[in-house]
């Protein structure tokens, strides 16, 4: 018997089909005509002697001649052969329907020659129903409506001239690596009154799509303005930061316009009202009118009132949508309080500078809004809620999280479960904690009965000690805020555990239970009323204690010097 | 024969600038806490002013303590000796009973030795001990988030208020007994005199 080792027969495998490849070659070749080259072509052709098309040769397109001279008349090349993907999303466009090909737009020959644009078919596209259209049309590429969109963002680039820079804190004052409404508000303050005239900004809303896939219709409105469309991410970039980019919300510049879709979900569209009970003409309410100024009324006649003797109407802000958007999803009462003062600072721009004298400026507007301090006869509230910590910051928990984590309706459970207010509380936290480590409790310092008259001020307001006491009206009112799917539910909480929840200890959260001694702690101590208990008021009443006794020693000493001195 | 001179000149602007920021801190303090008081009108100005001194009050402890390095007066007036607890007691006895009686100071200034013991004792802990921590505590206060961490450690906040407000007390007896304390030289202004020119007001022994 033969052997052949196991290499050797690999070897001669793969030498027998070289063979065999370079046989069927020689016959392919041999049995084929060679096809006319592009320098034969450009004998004849020779206005196409500077061509560019990538550098085919002109059979690639032209792929039917075979040989020259060639038929009188050629089909269209096949542009598909190269541009597959392009050619199917052209094949769905509009324009295909309408009898457009390739080189309707595009000159095959010399591409960047002749090159159409939407314009140079649409120049007179009127888009006359589009609200707020030289705005659209300025900013937006045609693509973002008529087209198919792949990516969106809002971009901002900032350059401080003379080399200036902008202190990160300005920027991103509650350092959450966002740049929220309010936040903008107080940055476009800044480089009004510090930088004026020197620095250039510019906004662009980049598109990326496909230009090739012209859709029927144009995409409607809630594509951009509503909750989760084009245009969620956006960035401000600042020439020489190190750190060159800080995402921004892009609600800043793009409102959140109402949607028939959404309409249900909105306070107003879930007690029942329709668009014809305010919307009495077709011209905006915001516009005035005298079919409008009283549309809110029919509702709010008593805030109204109120509203219409405040300082806001002397100044021009007539109307209440000029502070409230009656379509938005989520009601007033459900704003946490950055969202409140980002309602103020569209406005008030300069509230962070107003209120530089403030200690802790960032972090009073985390856990206050403007009219805490600002509408002395509006009711507060010191509201709890759920937060998840993480690096960027402490962020509140939806509804779908609290869902996701407790495997109920958060505010159905509470007053489902038996029990007295603490251990439906107790049983709450511990369910939480069991589930996610990250959850914890926050507050806020917010309205939560609104008097609409802000003209009203009150110095008062301004002293650390209204708030910063146990006797702080807020204490009155202390609320457990708990999502729901539609609306929140406010669970009062004051005598529970929750109002002395053991955040008052740390930084996070310190007025609970902060001590000061009062005049009336002195009357107390003075008559022997009690019960009266110290605690840190210990250390004001030795600290009193003692400069009294250093007074009355001093004095005493001064009458024995001047007595018994010899 | 022209004495020696005590206090020389930067220290002298030293103490008057430093009494001026301690009174404005006191002054402003109140306001802040006791705002029924009113011993400012305006409150934010009140505000502004406790933050700026105490920032001011930060500069002025460092350049004390640089200044007494340098020059040496740290290491040559304040270390308290052994003989210094006798002195205590003498001293002590001076204020209680001698003053009255027209005995003699027992340890009047020296340009060798210029604070009596309990001087030494009022002077150190005021300087080395309640200005620090009353600085330290403004400062973490002026900036929570910043020093989050350190304030934890501390305690919280509520314990850092206990801390600077307590020191502020002792601050405030302090400046009661060192004024009054002035009034005790050769006539009730000698002392004061004496921080003005800089020399003693009585004869070099």
């Amino acid at each position: 018997m033969h052997l052949i080792s196991p290499m050797r027969r690999i070897w001669y495998g793969k030498g027998s089909v070289l063979l065999l490849s370079a046989a069927l070659l020689v016959l392919f070749c041999a049995g084929v005509r060679a096809a006319p080259r592009t320098e034969d072509c450009l004998e004849c052709h020779d206005a196409y002697g500077k061509y560019a098309h990538g550098g085919v040769a002109c059979v690639d397109c032209h792929s039917t001649i075979t040989s020259l001279p060639h038929a009188d008349k050629l089909p269209q090349p096949a542009c598909a052969a190269c541009h597959k993907k392009t050619a199917d999303s052209f094949s769905r466009s509009l324009h295909t329907k309408r009898g457009l090909t390739c080189l309707s737009c595009h000159n095959a020959h010399f591409p960047q020659k002749d090159k159409k644009y939407c314009a140079s078919c649409h120049a007179n596209a009127s888009h006359g129903t589009l609200p707020s259209s030289k705005n659209h049309l300025d900013r937006l590429m045609c693509i973002a409506c008529h087209g198919k969109v792949d990516r969106t963002e809002v971009r901002v680039h900032l350059e401080i001239k003379d080399g200036k820079r902008l202190r990160a804190a300005a920027i991103d004052r509650d350092g959450n690596g966002l740049i929220d409404q309010a936040e903008w508000h107080a940055l476009e303050d800044l480089l009004h009154t510090e930088y004026k005239g020197g620095y250039i900004m510019e906004k662009t809303y980049q598109v990326r799509g496909d230009p090739h896939t012209v859709t029927a219709k144009p995409a409607a409105c809630d594509a951009c303005h509503g909750p989760a469309g084009f245009f969620t991410t956006g960035s401000l970039q600042i020439t020489g930061r190190k750190k060159p980019e800080i995402p921004l919300d892009t609600r800043i510049f793009i409102p959140e316009l109402p949607s028939a879709k959404e309409f249900g979900r909105t306070v107003h569209g879930r007690a029942g009202v329709v668009c014809a009970d305010c919307h009495l003409s077709q011209r905006r309410i915001a516009e005035g009118g005298s079919e409008n100024v009283h549309v809110c009324r029919k509702c709010h006649e008593a805030v109204q009132d109120v509203y219409s003797r405040s300082v806001h109407v002397r100044v021009g802000a007539t109307h209440c949508v000029d502070c409230h958007n009656p379509h938005r999803v989520t009601s007033y009462k459900e704003l946490g309080a950055k969202a409140r003062i980002a309602v103020c600072s569209r406005c008030h721009k300069d509230y962070v500078r107003r209120h530089a004298w403030l200690p802790n400026t960032s972090l009073h507007f985390d856990y206050l809004e403007c009219a805490t301090c600002h509408s002395p006869q509006s009711k507060k509230s010191l509201v709890f809620y759920f937060v998840r910590k993480s690096p960027a910051g402490k962020v509140k928990l939806s509804y779908d999280e609290l869902v996701a984590l407790t495997g109920q309706d958060p505010a159905r459970a509470f007053g489902e479960q038996q029990g007295s207010p603490d251990a439906q509380i107790g049983r709450l936290f511990t369910l939480l904690a069991q589930r996610d480590k990250t959850v914890t409790i926050d507050a806020s310092i917010i309205v939560t009965k609104a008097y609409h008259d802000y003209s009203e001020t009150h110095p008062r307001e301004r002293e650390c000690v209204t708030c910063h006491a146990r006797e702080a009206h807020f204490y009155d009112s202390m609320l457990l805020l708990l999502p729901g799917r539609n609306s929140s539910t406010y669970i009062p909480v004051k005598g529970t555990l929750l109002a002395k929840y053991p955040i008052g200890t740390s930084v996070d959260f310190f007025l609970v239970g902060e001590e000061k001694m009062k005049k009336d702690d002195v009357y107390k101590f003075l008559h022997l009323r009690g019960p009266w208990e110290l605690g840190l008021k210990l250390i004001d009443f030795f600290g009193l204690m003692t400069i009294l006794v250093v007074l009355v020693g001093v004095a005493v000493h001064v009458v024995l010097r001047l007595t018994v001195r010899k | 024969m022209k004495q020696q001179e005590l206090h020389p000149l930067p220290l002298r602007i030293w103490h008057w600038a430093n009494t001026a920021l301690i009174l404005l801190l006191i002054i402003t303090g109140v306001r802040l806490m006791i705002p029924d008081l009113h011993l400012m009108p305006d409150y934010r100005s009140a505000v502004i002013l406790h933050r700026r001194v105490g920032y001011a009050m930060a500069g002025s402890f460092i350049f004390w303590l640089l200044y007494g390095i340098a020059n040496g007066s740290l290491r040559k007036y304040y270390p308290i000796r052994s003989r210094d607890l006798k002195g205590l007691f003498l001293q002590a006895r001076y204020y209680a009973f001698g003053v009255f009686t027209g005995a003699a100071n027992p340890f009047p200034a020296t340009a060798k030795e210029k604070f009596n013991p309990l001087q030494k004792i009022a002077y150190l802990s005021t300087m080395l001990v309640f200005t620090p921590v009353i600085v330290i505590t403004g400062i973490f206060y002026s900036n929570i988030l910043l020093f989050r961490n350190i304030i934890v450690l501390v305690g919280g906040l509520r314990v850092l208020d206990a801390i600077h407000l307590a020191t502020a007390y002792i601050f405030a007896d302090y400046f009661i007994v060192h004024v009054y304390m002035s009034t005790m030289g050769r006539n009730p202004f000698s002392h004061v005199l004496e921080m003005f020119t800089g020399r003693p007001d009585h004869p070099d022994p």
